[in-house]
Formats: C-alpha cells, structure tokens, sequence
C-alpha cells in the first residue's frame, strides 16, 4: 500500500512509541543495520517529529469562520471617555482591545468588550458576572477593574461603575469593562527569557498562589489558570505577576449541532492541559476551589520543567473522550523524571551547574 | 432518486467507478451551504465543517435506501475533499487579503480549543498531500478526513474501517511525513 518502505515506517513508529529520543540513534543502528537508505528514510521522519510543534494539530476545517470576523470595531473608535487602539486579546465571546482613557485621567487601559452578535443574555449575563467578581476583588497581583458601561450609552461620570449593585444599561448597548492593563508577558515566557533559576521561579510563583487565595476568600473560583493569564509586568525594575481573565469560563460559543450523526459538541470550559479531571469530566456539576489548585499545580510543574504535565498537543489530538480519561486516569511523569528526558531532545538545556534554566518551544 | 443516492448504490453493488462523480455533486452542495451561513449576520460565529458536511448528506442522501456503512464512508471521503478545495480557496483568499492591507489585527494565540489552523498551513498541507495520497493513500485519506473533513481520528478510523490504534499511528505518521515532505521543499517558514 505504501512506497515508502514498509520498514521505514513500522520503525519509525516504533521509534516513536517505544524508545527515548536519546536512544534513537542506537536504535536505528540495530534495526536499520548496513542499510544506509534506510536508515535515511527513518531519520528524516524522526528529524520531523522532533520539530513538528504544533503543525496540523488545528483541523483546516475551523478556519472556514476566520472571513466572518470583519465587523469588529475598528481601531480609532471611541467608547464613553474611551478611544480604542488595538486588538490584544480575543475570547469566544470577547474582545479585549488596548485603550486609551481621556477623562478624568489619561492613561492606557485594557477594554474588554463583548463582540458584535454576541450579546445573547446569556452571554451578558456571564461577561457581567466577570466584571462583578473582578469588582470585589482588590490584590496587587489580580488586574484590577476601573469601569464598566455599554457601546452607546453617554458617559456619566457620577456614577460608579464599580459598584457591585450598579449594573450597565444594557438597552441596546453591548456591555463592556475597562481594567488595568497589565504589559507584561506570560509567566513561563518571563521565567525563560530571563533564564530564571527554580529558585526565582518560585519566588514569582508564590504571589500568584496569593492571588488565587484572594479570590477564593472573595468566592470567585478562576477555572482557567494557565500561562497566558498570568503575566508578568516590571514595576520599580521589580518582576510582579498579575493574575488576568477572571471569574468566568470562556466558552467559544459552539452550539451542539442538530444532527448529531456522530458527535455531540459539548461546551468546553477551560484549557486542556491545565485542566482538573473534574472539569475535564464536564458532568454539570459545579467546580470547587480545588480545581484552581490543581490548576495551579501544572502552572508550578510547567515553571519548573519546561511542559505541562499531559502535552497539550497529545491532549489536542486525542478524541474529546480520550482526553477525558487522560486526565482523570493517567499519571503524569514525575518532574524529577521528566527533567531526565527533556534533557536528551535537542530543545532543551536542563538545570545547568549556575542554575539557569532555559528551554525553548 | 437523488443523484447522489443513485450514485452511492452502484458503488454499493459493486461500481467504484461511480465514486468519482460524487465529488462535484458534493462539492456543489457543501459551496452552497457554506455560503449560505456564512452570509448570515452572526459574526465570530465558527463554522464546524463536520455540521456542513452533516447537513449535506442529510440534504444529498436518501437515507432509508442507503444502507450499508461504506456508502457512508464513500460519502464522507467525497465530502472531506470537498471540503478541501473550499478550505483552501479560503485559506489563499485570506492570505491574499492579509497582504493587500485589510484590519491589521493581532489576536493573541491561546490555547483554547476552536482555535484555527493558519492559513499558511492550510495551503501548505494542500500543497504537499497529494504526493503523500501517491505514496500512502490511506494516510491521506486520513488526512483530508480528518484535516479538511474536521472529523476525529476516532470518527475517521470509523470511516476508513481502521482500529483506533492503527488510526493514531496513521496520523503520527502523516503530520511527520507532511512535515518533512515541506522542510525538503523548504516551504517552512
């Protein structure tokens, strides 16, 4: 069936399977023995895998809604005392946009706004449930919010937005909220690019913890920890992380489909990697706390290993069932351990004697 | 009758030959349904191919006289290429429409789920699949199926008559031999 020697491929994905990288070598040697071309054929593949990434691990077959996203706002417009500059952040059902403030102070701020089409009262309902839970909370290392309104409403500088009871008037208006604006990068990229030893990871790992317990006391249970929502901004030259996108699971808005030959679409909360078996389970039933710390626990493994504890990428390719089990069934590989391994890849240096880390994607 | 009925029994009682005119009946309908949506005034909305494809064989396929599994997999291969061809016509238009100025948008990548394979794959994947259907027809079908198709791996051993465990090492096999397949060209960025 394939021209391509049928050996070539069956010790590829032996290779692949059952053999360390490290070992590669040797055992192409025993298998492929005096048969150079073999040989050959075997080490191009292998050579691919090793950089694959993330290549085809999105079907093709999502991009067909990439030409319906031309009715955002364009940059330049403004909202209230707002001037929108640029996208930097998309959601399911959101927007964030880099902003601009006037009045009463000037200052550059981060606009969350909800999309155009998107303001269902359900979808409502959830961003102003996200804007209410950053209102109550007030931790150094937590965004904080500073307003809150609708596209079309008149600034009203009396009112407080912030309040818990005042809610925007959403009569004809998509609601937004307006945060502190964090610069900062993701907190793996922070640690990496600054070749931080584990030590200092720690260090900047620990108010992030704080942060989380904040939240908790207030009620609000995050339910998407990852890198991208931990960023880290310098202030006075001092690292401080600040923990971003509270309080509310963003879904993509995928509707279950209504002929469902073979499928069933469920809404996916959270982000695969980093997702606690219970939220993997997706039985309805309400998430505690407790997910957050599990959360918490592959953001730790991930600062100090350089990869998630499951491979995003193995989870992503796995059927929606096989992804459950992954996570609720299977062990990961100790830190200890996968240190061990990551070693011998060509894309990662382990703790060298000065106790610098790097690792590279 | 429906066209694409009469077409799926003659291959089920024994024509194969009448597969190949499946694809544009297919393909028509797919170009039809997929515009239709789109045009609808919901933006951000994500279209799942699987649905259209659903759609279309509900639309295409009188059901009750199809019977057998394989008129359904023939179907669906047809309609994974299909698919294809939209995809990538997308895929360039997009890519056309980058470089002539547009938004100049920049979302930041995260790792949700629906996220989107780049444009630039989605042609480059096209580009290099058909010498992989010349060496490994079956692993490309597996791709189309699952790539362009936007089926599961599980979905598309179901299609191919694989066991899941053979289907994931098909797809282990096709992502790296594509991968080398483009680096050898140098079509990598």
């Amino acid at each position: 069936m394939s021209n391509e020697s049928p050996n070539a491929r069956a010790i590829f994905t032996d290779a692949v399977e059952s053999v360390p990288a490290e070992r590669w070598s040797d055992f192409l040697a025993e298998r492929c023995g005096e048969d150079h071309a073999l040989r050959a054929r075997v080490q191009r593949l292998l050579d691919a895998q090793l950089e694959i990434g993330s290549f085809m691990n999105h079907p093709a077959a999502a991009a067909i809604s990439t030409l319906n996203q031309t009715s955002l706002e364009e940059p330049g417009t403004i909202i209230g005392p707002y001037q929108l500059l640029q996208p930097i952040g998309e959601g399911g059902f959101g927007v964030v946009y880099l902003a601009e403030q006037e009045q009463p102070v000037r200052r550059k701020v981060a606009l969350k706004l909800i999309k155009p089409g998107m303001d269902t009262r359900q979808v409502i309902a959830r961003f102003e449930a996200e804007r209410q839970a950053l209102a109550i909370m007030d931790h150094v290392n937590i965004a904080r919010v500073l307003d809150a309104g609708a596209v079309g409403q008149a600034f009203q500088p009396d009112a407080d937005p912030t309040s818990q009871a005042g809610k925007p008037n959403l009569r004809g208006g998509r609601p937004y909220f307006v945060m502190e604006l964090v610069h900062g990068v993701p907190i793996t990229n922070y640690c990496d690019d600054n070749q931080l030893t584990p030590r200092q990871r720690l260090e900047l790992f620990v108010p992030v913890c704080q942060a989380i317990q904040h939240a908790h006391q207030k009620g609000i249970i995050h339910r998407d920890i990852k890198p991208s929502n931990v960023l880290v901004t310098l202030y006075d030259g001092k690292p401080v992380p600040k923990v971003i996108d509270f309080g509310v699971a963003k879904a993509t808005e995928q509707k279950l489909t209504e002929r469902t030959l073979f499928t069933h679409y469920g809404t996916m909360v959270g982000t695969p990697a980093y997702m606690s078996p219970e939220q993997a389970e997706m039985s309805g039933l309400d998430v505690d706390t407790r997910s957050d710390v599990y959360s918490l626990g592959v953001l730790l493994y991930e600062l100090l290993t350089g990869t998630t504890p499951f491979e995003g990428r193995r989870l992503r390719e796995a059927g929606f069932a096989e992804m459950q089990r992954i996570i609720r069934e299977e062990e990961p590989v100790k830190p200890s351990t996968r240190l061990c391994e990551l070693s011998r890849t060509t894309k990662f240096t382990p703790f060298p004697a000065d106790g610098k880390v790097t690792t590279t994607e | 009758m429906s066209d694409v009925t009469r077409i799926l029994s003659q291959i089920e009682s024994g024509d194969p030959s009448a597969a190949e005119e499946l694809l544009p009946l297919v393909y028509e309908e797919l170009r039809k349904l997929a515009a239709a949506k789109l045009a609808q005034e919901k933006p951000g909305q994500t279209l799942q191919a699987t649905a259209l494809v659903h759609d279309a064989y509900v639309r295409l396929v009188d059901v009750e006289k199809v019977k057998h599994w394989d008129s359904r997999g023939h179907f669906f291969a047809a309609a994974a290429e299909a698919m294809r061809r939209i995809l990538v016509d997308r895929a360039r238009q997009k890519l056309g429409l980058k470089h002539g100025g547009g938004l100049a948008r920049q979302a930041i990548e995260s790792d949700e789920v629906a996220n989107l394979a780049a444009p630039e794959e989605v042609v480059a994947v096209h580009d290099a699949l058909d010498a992989l259907a010349a060496e490994d027809p079956l692993a490309a079908d597996l791709v189309k199926l699952r790539y362009f198709g936007g089926f599961s791996i599980d979905e598309a051993a179901d299609i191919l008559h694989l066991s899941r465990t053979t289907a994931y090492r098909l797809w282990t096999y096709a992502r790296v031999s594509l991968r080398a397949s483009l680096k050898d060209r140098g079509e990598l960025g």
